[in-house]
């Protein structure tokens, strides 16, 4: 394993998800996610960590539609949404010492930091 | 939030029920992946 996998295994890492309390582990497990898996469903964490809807046409752009046709050639198989599918996403490294070290807040959804993007951050 | 501020803690439930708070975590970093889609 390279060291910037080696880096993930080092930090905790949890996703927070808008879905129910109740639909976490089925969503865990269509996912396929070995991470703890967190509701908020009010999206109350997403606000304080300035995490906002995009637009249409942000949302659902050609990067989108190629990340979700990868997917669908990869055997994933998508489910119709039943959430808001313009809330944004984001990505974020909180150091030891409790402050934030790294704030990612893509404009769409196909617009992720690379694993060597956070590895950066990491011990 | 900006980089370099401290962050507020928080609690969330998790898929087992279970209660995640950001301040147990201390011991090592954090990395917090907020999902997008739900597809």
């Amino acid at each position: 394993m390279s060291d910037r996998f080696g880096k993930l295994d080092s930090v905790h890492i949890a996703v927070v998800t808008f879905a129910q309390a109740g639909e976490l582990a089925a969503h865990r497990a269509h996912l396929g996610l070995e991470f703890p898996m967190l509701a908020d469903p009010e999206r109350r964490i997403y606000q304080r960590f300035g995490l906002g809807q995009g637009s249409i046409r942000e949302v659902w752009n050609p990067g989108t539609l190629r990340l979700y046709a990868r997917l669908l050639i990869r055997g994933r198989r998508l489910r119709r949404p039943r959430h808001n599918t313009r809330q944004l996403g984001g990505d974020f490294v909180i150091d030891t010492d409790g402050r934030l070290l790294a704030a990612f807040r893509p404009r769409s959804p196909d617009d992720r930091p690379s694993i060597d993007d956070l590895a950066a951050y990491l011990n | 939030m900006d980089v370099g501020q401290a962050v507020d803690d928080f609690t969330l439930p998790d898929q087992d029920n279970g209660q995640w708070r950001l301040s147990d975590h201390r011991d090592r970093q954090v990395l917090l992946i907020f999902h997008r889609h739900l597809m």
